[in-house]
């Protein structure tokens, strides 16, 4: 049982990660790496991740 | 102070970025076009549209649709240069989509360091020609870049 007396103690929050690059390829075979948090107009332009 | 253009390179990507700005142009593969003479020439014309007045007898000028120069660069060939290998496949390839980089760089031998000034542009890599040989002209080629966004202008990322 908990105790009443025992405070409940927060996770403490993780620090924001560094966004990273990825990399991705287009239907010519090109190839970028950009970062993670800006891949959706690569996306929107037919490129897809490398496998 | 203005200096002249000696050191400047220019580097390849064989396709245009997503984004046209300086984060959408350093994701993409760049290589060393090495041999340079002539880079392309960077920039837009705009067309005019002529607005006639007949009180005042003036025809002036708006600004119409933007697009992007259509010059060529001249290098000399540099044998099993990766660079030159790529930039003729492009202008060779159908569509011949790609990027330009030019920077000059302040490294070793001319090699791009943070902060270096760096001018982007993405456009079509077309019309490929070796130079007419003859007993006295080196080799080379010429190749034409036609640019279809803005340029960005931007330094070199650390």
């Amino acid at each position: 049982m908990k105790s009443p007396f025992k405070k409940d103690v927060a996770g403490k929050p993780s620090a924001p990660t560094a966004p990273v690059r990825v990399k991705i390829t287009n239907k010519d075979g090109a190839i970028a790496q950009p970062y993670d948090n800006e891949l959706a107009p690569w996306f929107a332009k037919g490129w897809t991740r490398v496998k | 102070m203005t200096a002249n253009n000696i050191g400047k390179t220019v580097y390849h990507a064989a396709a245009a970025p997503a984004t046209n700005n300086k984060a959408g142009f350093e994701a993409l593969t760049w290589v060393l076009v090495k041999g340079a003479i002539t880079l392309p020439q960077l920039g837009i014309t705009h067309s005019m549209i002529d607005v006639p007045d007949l009180q005042s007898g003036l025809t002036s000028g708006i600004k119409g649709a933007a697009q992007g120069v259509d010059t060529t660069a001249t290098f000399r060939t540099v044998s099993a240069d990766a660079g030159q290998a790529a930039l003729l496949l492009a202008g060779d390839a159908q569509s011949g989509v790609g990027s330009v980089k030019i920077v000059t760089g302040t490294g070793t031998l001319n090699a791009p360091v943070a902060g270096d000034v760096v001018n982007y542009a993405q456009g079509v890599v077309h019309s490929f020609q070796p130079n007419q040989a003859d007993d006295s002209s080196y080799e080379g080629f010429q190749i034409g870049f036609r640019q279809n966004d803005f340029t960005v202008i931007d330094v070199e990322p650390s």
